[in-house]
């Protein structure tokens, strides 16, 4: 076994381990704050456990990582995180514009409602939200 | 038959003065003339001056761009049935003499959509202007398999089956070419009309800015691709 990499790897498991722990603490302050029910507090007490767990065993990624055609499980694992990245960063997009489209919406039916008219009376403007 | 003649405004207190005093009080075939003024969140005198002279004026609390305060347009012709439908801008780009022209095919039942190109015949144009344009026309060839001289021009006109057809949801500039995404969408017949274009240092500084290209291209594709 490569002792380098052996100690780099400890940073990094070390690392992950105090931030799997803290995102768990704060899966258990929703919970006692009723944002989440019992099940799924167990369900992500189970799912940071796995992570803890997972990235403790030495080489497994890499037998994914020949799965996928890939070389080292690293390279497979920084792969994932980018695709993940992009389609957290297209959702993004896509939430984005359907908040603006949301804005406009409401301007437009907050702006049918108190149209200026020359004669002084304002046509009956029907409830529709478009 | 009612018309619509919509003009959005964006802050054009110094000419949307002089662009509403020019606008035709008659046209042929038209019984009764609208003009709407839609203010998309002028912090100016916009909205007070069209009042003042006598237009319908429908104000945004908020600037929600171009394909905003179209839509609010359209919403408006839609609730209160009106029989054709005009846009025109507020920045004395358009030449009034142009609005029949256009307006025209639509009344005759020739087309459903007008579109004034200013690209059919074009004088004092600048270049880098019509480069912007036509590679837009073309990108709106591409994804809406429309064809157009000038795909962003402001002077249209509707008639009545387009103003209760198109479904406007663009909130900027990219409206534009989204028009000729519904039309292709919804079978409504195309037309082109040429009209004159006035350049001013005022207008000049008002249109799109070249860079906008690519932003418009990026909700072009959303568009065409991803919604419904």
């Amino acid at each position: 076994m490569n002792t380098n990499i052996f100690h780099g790897l400890a940073l990094v498991k070390t690392l992950f381990t105090i931030f799997a722990l803290f995102a768990w603490s704060r899966a258990v302050i929703r919970f006692y704050a009723k944002d989440l029910n019992i099940k799924e507090l167990i369900f992500w007490t189970l799912v940071w456990l796995l992570m803890i767990v997972l990235v403790f065993i030495p080489g497994k990624t890499n037998f994914f990582a020949r799965l996928l055609g890939i070389d080292r499980g690293n390279d497979a694992m920084f792969f994932l995180a980018i695709v993940a990245l992009f389609y957290a960063t297209y959702r993004l997009y896509v939430k984005s514009n359907e908040a603006e489209k949301e804005i406009t919406r409401l301007v437009r039916a907050l702006a049918l409602k108190n149209v200026f008219k020359k004669k002084g009376k304002r046509r009956a403007i029907k409830r529709r939200l478009g | 038959m009612k018309l619509a003649i919509l003009i959005p405004a964006y802050d054009e207190e110094k000419t949307i003065g002089q662009v509403l005093k020019k606008i035709p009080q008659k046209l042929p075939h038209i019984d009764e003339i609208e003009v709407v003024v839609i203010s998309d969140g002028s912090h100016d005198q916009t909205a007070n001056i069209a009042i003042k002279l006598g237009a319908t004026v429908i104000e945004h609390d908020l600037n929600r761009g171009l394909g905003g305060a179209l839509g609010t347009g359209f919403e408006y012709a839609k609730i209160n049935d009106f029989d054709y439908l005009l846009t025109f801008d507020a920045d004395g780009q358009h030449n009034y003499r142009d609005i029949w022209p256009v307006l025209r095919p639509i009344v005759y039942k020739k087309a459903d959509v007008s579109i004034g190109s200013r690209l059919k015949e074009h004088k004092g144009m600048p270049w880098h202007r019509m480069v912007g344009i036509w590679g837009l026309n073309l990108v709106t060839y591409l994804f809406f398999w429309v064809w157009t001289t000038d795909s962003q021009s402001g002077l249209r006109a509707f008639s009545k089956k387009a103003i209760h057809s198109i479904n406007i949801q663009a909130n900027r500039m990219e409206v534009s070419s989204e028009f000729f995404y519904e039309a292709g969408k919804k079978n409504l017949k195309i037309t082109e009309v040429s009209i004159e274009s006035i350049y001013t240092d005022y207008s000049l500084n008002k249109g799109q800015k070249s860079i906008n290209a690519f932003k418009i291209l990026a909700k072009m594709a959303y568009r065409r691709f991803f919604s419904k």
